[in-house]
């Protein structure tokens, strides 16, 4: 059974860039637009992984990500970080509410991927 | 006066190194029966230690050029 | 020798001292003071140089060679760091108007009575047998001096029965007299007393000359000099040990009287008050200290040569080696030198007897009967009465009583004993001061338990193991007290306490009264809490420098006595304001954490605080002074009136000034609070402009690195698909070139850089023309779009490009958040006065009116966007702003009819061609 990823982004050609690279790698994906549609997306259905934009309409990433970590039923949940902020703050920032990785906008499709892989703990193609 | 520069340390080194001169086991140098300039040796460089001593704090007491005025207490302490 | 020329010679001799006394305080009253320089002050320290110099350091090297010794070579070497300890002792006794040793160690120690009484009561024993001492040495000599010449034997004088004896007790009788005389003419004990201090000078310098006279008579006159004087001795077998440091415990005996002298040269009550309390100018120790110990090397130059002369002329008698300096002289019949070697020893003598009960009298008046009396409501009372009447009889008895103490233990049990070793003992007792002093001026953590506790045991163990042995000695105690110890306990055995053997006597208490002093001290300090004003006082004391140097006028004081809050506080309001001075003590109130009751009566830290608060309106003098007068108890010195005199007149100008002057500081501080506060806002919104400057254009950069990528990685993607990602790259380019452009305008317009083409403007061409470009995204959108603009505009004064990008922007904006579908947009214009008004208005959700200010601000976005729509720059309304404020109208935004926004804008009018020519015409 493949993964199932959340996508949490509120730029629509980023969404759509991400949803792509993500069933390209085989992955189940699903879309959430803001961080409280997020929230109602992964009640409904546990995602193994979620990418997570931090600056978001409603409820931040940030805000997003507390939220999961607070919840034991969502421990499982890895969590990987999207930011147009590139600060040093904003990553130790991002890891130290429970975020397993941070990646800075713009990124590369490809080490997204192998990124999302190996938190799945999937072999790295090369 | 304005405690700055070295002169506290020199000061306590020396006085380290006085109290090590006049104490035993170091005493017994001085403390020889013989004589110089035909006066008793002990009785010579006992004295001839405590002029070095006395020049010592002489030279550390020395005002500096540029040492800060000496501390005035408030007039009305006097 | 008459005895009545030698009492005449010695009485003219002390009335010259007084009269130099006298002298030196009118010379004071006059402001023209002899004392206050380096000379005198050193020639004052030399106090240290009693009868035990003048005659026992001779005994002591005709018994045991170098070993008087130490006894210099100790000052010497604790004046080495003098910069580390004296200096520091001196400036506390400054900065806190200590007058005594008592008075500083329990000043140190939270200014407890307790332990002011300890050390006074330590002191006053302690120097005891140094007083009996001095009057055993003057009768000594005087009774010498009266018998000579006569047989040898007669000058190993130990006391010559009864008549010695009375002698003894004149000698005792007219020191005390003197000592009042000198002494208890002031009354206010931190007063300097220039006139004795002179008088003691004037003594060093006799004894000294007369102490060289003999020297130089024995070197020279007796003998050739040095050489051939030592030469001779050498010859002699029985005088080796004269040239080298005693026999088997001479080393330990060495080391003791070395720690000892080191000691005693602070820590002897009189020492303490010449070297500390008298000092005029603490400049004036860079000479003393170096001065001080000269004169005490050639003090002693000549004390080997007359031990020595005196071995040598007086070989195989029995002769009385304390007294060679003045038997010397008799035996080769130089009587005026002999009379003027008895008036040195007796100004060596006086000296210290004069300052000793100086010092202790006030020591046992303000530390020992004065706690007593307050305690007893003596001085209380409706009617405040003189108390300088009281306070002098109390000195003067005090003096009495020292005196003759030191006569009783002369008594006692000092006639059998040489000067050096009676001296010693006394030294033993100044030396337990010693770890109060050093480790209380270094270590905030000792406290008082721990002092009591340590000053105690030493001096229980001081008294046990010198003083009644001594006693014991003369047969006032049995003397199986110190073969047996008492009750035959030998564990308990005075000089071998604890089976500790081995040792010289001195050594032995010194080990026993320092281990047991120290060790409690630490001890008991580790183990107590401190209370507040131990704190404080530490505080003041081990960072004397600190609180001194940095606030030079503060010189830090805490008082004693009592006044009500009320009193305090309408005494400070006087001076500063009664709101202020209400809020200042409120402050205080809650920084300190208490309740201020109107009637309690004031801590001290209160009364500090209310003299700091006063010291700052009106000079730290007056303060004082003023906190006096509401104050019960503390008496106002003459200093502090005259000190007041100089004040008053600035006092009056400059109390008037200080309200306005408050008013404006508090006034200025306010627009610097203002003016920080928006420079820190003004510098947070820089970050963050560059931060959301920076996100934005990442934003439209991911999408376009996505894509490329992805169509890189993916040659196998759908045609379909490969387009739509091409359209994504090409839009999010274009939206990132538009981002760049518009950043750009922004910085150089807010920087005033843009070049601007300003003309007049049609408005209704430049609007059409903007809906024109308009046009496809109105059709896409679906978008209702009117247009009014009445006719006969007058041309605008504007930038046309960017009048048409203003109205481009708006528009945009307005199809953007217009309703959808069946989405309006409205342009319409307003002829008025000197401009026209242009609104866009739609019908969508319209902005919220907290909203409607920050919308023109950079990077303004609202959060309502739908997915549909592209993204904007956040940039294009700021950029409208810009515009329109250049052109010198306004813009701003309202809420439309529809409930939706309405963003309107004016552009002012061009000038008239005429009126514009006219002007330049002229």
């Amino acid at each position: 059974m493949s993964h199932s990823v959340l996508v949490v982004e509120d730029e629509p050609n980023i969404v759509l860039s991400l949803q792509f690279v993500m069933k390209k790698a085989g992955f189940t994906v699903r879309i959430a637009g803001d961080g409280q549609e997020a929230l109602n997306e992964i009640a409904r259905d546990i995602p193994d992984l979620v990418l997570l934009d931090i600056m978001l309409p409603k409820r931040d990433g940030l805000d997003v990500c507390e939220t999961i970590r607070a919840n034991p039923d969502w421990s499982a949940i890895k969590i990987v970080m999207l930011s147009a902020k590139s600060r040093e703050a904003d990553k130790e920032k991002a890891l130290a509410i429970g975020a397993d990785d941070f990646i800075a906008k713009p990124f590369s499709t490809r080490e997204l991927g192998d990124r999302v892989k190996a938190l799945l703990g999937l072999g790295v193609s090369s | 006066m304005k405690r700055t520069g070295r002169k506290r340390e020199w000061s306590i080194t020396f006085f380290c190194l006085g109290l090590i001169l006049l104490f035993p086991p170091l005493l017994t140098i001085f403390n020889n029966p013989g004589f110089i300039f035909g006066i008793p040796a002990t009785y010579f460089l006992l004295f001839c230690l405590w002029g070095g001593m006395i020049l010592v704090i002489a030279l550390g007491a020395k005002r500096q050029r540029n040492s800060p005025t000496d501390f005035k207490p408030p007039k009305d302490i006097l | 020798m008459s005895g009545g020329l030698v009492i005449s010679v010695s009485f003219m001799y002390l009335g010259l001292i007084f009269a130099i006394a006298y002298y030196g305080d009118i010379r004071a009253e006059q402001g023209r003071s002899l004392t206050k320089n380096p000379y005198i002050y050193t020639l004052s320290i030399a106090v240290f140089c009693t009868s035990w110099t003048f005659y026992g350091s001779v005994g002591r090297a005709a018994t045991s060679g170098l070993g008087f010794l130490p006894i210099y070579l100790g000052p010497t070497l604790m004046f080495m760091v003098w910069s580390v300890v004296l200096v520091k002792i001196i400036r506390i006794c400054k900065v806190n108007r200590i007058t005594s040793i008592a008075d500083f160690i329990s000043s140190r120690f939270g200014k407890s009575s307790t332990l002011g009484g300890l050390v006074t009561i330590i002191a006053v024993i302690g120097t005891m047998p140094y007083i009996s001492l001095q009057l055993k040495s003057i009768a000594t000599s005087f009774t010498i001096l009266v018998n000579a010449p006569g047989e040898p034997s007669m000058w190993s004088s130990n006391g010559e029965g009864i008549f010695a004896m009375d002698t003894t007790f004149m000698v005792a009788l007219t020191l005390a007299m003197f000592s009042i005389l000198f002494g208890t003419r002031h009354i206010d004990a931190s007063e300097h007393h220039e006139g004795l201090v002179a008088a003691i000078a004037f003594e060093s310098v006799v004894k000294l000359f007369a102490f060289l006279a003999v020297g130089i008579f024995v070197t020279y006159g007796i003998n050739d000099g040095f050489v051939d004087l030592f030469s001779k001795a050498q010859a002699r077998t029985d005088l080796d040990f004269v040239f080298n440091i005693g026999n088997d415990t001479g080393y330990s005996q060495w080391m003791t009287m070395t720690i000892l002298s080191m000691a005693a040269i602070i820590c002897l009550p009189r020492q303490f008050y010449i070297t500390a309390v008298e000092n005029a100018d603490e400049g004036h120790l860079r000479k003393a200290v170096w001065l001080f110990p000269l004169y005490l090397l050639i003090i002693n130059l000549f004390v080997l040569p007359i031990a020595v002369g005196g071995k040598m002329t007086f070989a195989g008698t029995s002769a009385d080696a304390d007294m060679f300096v003045l038997t010397v002289p008799i035996f080769h019949d130089q009587g005026a030198l002999a009379l003027f070697v008895f008036i040195g020893g007796l100004s060596a003598a006086s000296s210290m007897v004069i300052v000793a009960a100086i010092a202790l009298s006030t020591m046992v008046c303000n530390n020992i009967v004065m706690p007593i009396l307050l305690r007893m409501h003596w001085t209380g009372g409706e009617e405040r009465r003189d108390l300088s009447g009281l306070l002098l009889l109390i000195r003067r008895a005090s003096i009495v009583v020292i005196l003759f103490l030191g006569y009783g233990y002369f008594r006692i049990a000092s006639e059998s004993h040489s000067l050096v070793t009676i001296g010693l003992v006394s030294f033993s007792a100044a030396a337990q001061f010693a770890p109060a002093i050093f480790i209380g001026i270094f270590w905030k953590g000792a406290s008082r338990n721990g002092a009591l506790v340590g000053l105690l045991l030493g001096f229980l163990i001081w008294v046990y193991t010198l003083l009644l042995p001594s006693f014991a000695q003369s047969g006032w105690l049995p003397i199986s007290f110190i073969e047996n110890g008492p009750y035959g306990i030998a564990f308990l055995k005075p000089y071998a306490l604890f089976g500790l053997e081995g040792l010289d006597r001195l050594t032995h208490a010194l080990l026993w009264s320092m281990f047991f002093n120290i060790g409690g001290f630490i001890v008991i300090s580790l183990r107590s809490q401190q209370g507040a004003m131990e704190r404080i006082q530490g505080t003041l004391f081990v960072d004397v420098f600190l609180h001194t140097e940095e606030q030079k006028e503060s010189g830090s004081r805490y008082w004693s006595g009592s006044a009500t809050i009320t009193d305090l506080q309408e005494l400070v309001g006087r001076f500063v304001g009664d709101r202020r001075a209400a809020q200042a003590f409120h402050r205080f109130a809650q920084e300190n954490n208490i309740q201020l009751n109107k009637t309690t009566i004031a801590d001290s830290a209160l009364l500090d605080h209310a003299e700091t608060l006063l010291a700052g309106a009106i000079g730290s003098a007056t303060a004082r002074v003023m906190i006096g007068s509401v104050v019960k108890g503390e008496i106002v010195g003459l200093d502090d009136v005259y000190q007041i005199l100089d004040e008053t007149s600035q006092v009056i100008e400059y109390s008037r000034q200080l309200e306005t002057k408050s008013k404006e500081l508090e006034d200025t501080t306010k627009q610097l609070q203002t003016a920080n506060e928006r420079l820190k806002e003004l510098d947070e919104l820089k970050d963050d402009l560059l931060s959301t400057i920076s996100h934005e254009l990442r934003t439209p950069l991911t999408s376009i690195r996505a894509f490329s990528e992805i169509l890189s990685d993916n040659p196998e993607v759908l045609e379909e698909e490969r387009k739509r990602f091409l359209g994504v790259i090409i839009k999010e380019s274009q939206r990132l070139t538009r981002l760049i452009d518009q950043i750009l305008d922004l910085a150089k317009m807010e920087a005033g850089r843009m070049d601007w083409s300003m003309g007049k403007v049609e408005l209704v061409e430049a609007v059409e023309q903007a809906l024109a470009a308009m046009d496809g995204l109105v059709k896409e959108k679906n978008v209702e779009l009117t247009l009014t603009i009445p006719s006969g505009v007058p041309p605008v004064m504007a930038d046309r490009d960017q009048l048409v990008q203003v109205v481009i922007n708006l528009v945009s904006n307005a199809i953007k958040f217009c309703k959808h579908p069946g989405g309006k947009v409205e342009v319409s214009a307003v002829i008025r006065e000197n401009d026209v008004m242009v609104s866009v208005s739609d019908n969508g959700a319209g902005i919220l009116p907290e909203n409607q200010n920050r919308i023109f601000e950079k990077f303004h976005q609202t959060n309502q966007i739908s997915d549909q729509m592209p993204r904007g720059t956040g940039l294009g309304l700021a950029i409208c702003r810009e515009i329109i404020t250049f052109f010198g109208g306004k813009i701003w935004v309202k809420t439309a009819k529809e409930k939706g926004a309405c963003f309107l804008f004016t552009v002012p009018f061009a000038l008239p061609e005429i009126k514009t020519t006219a002007m330049s015409a002229e």
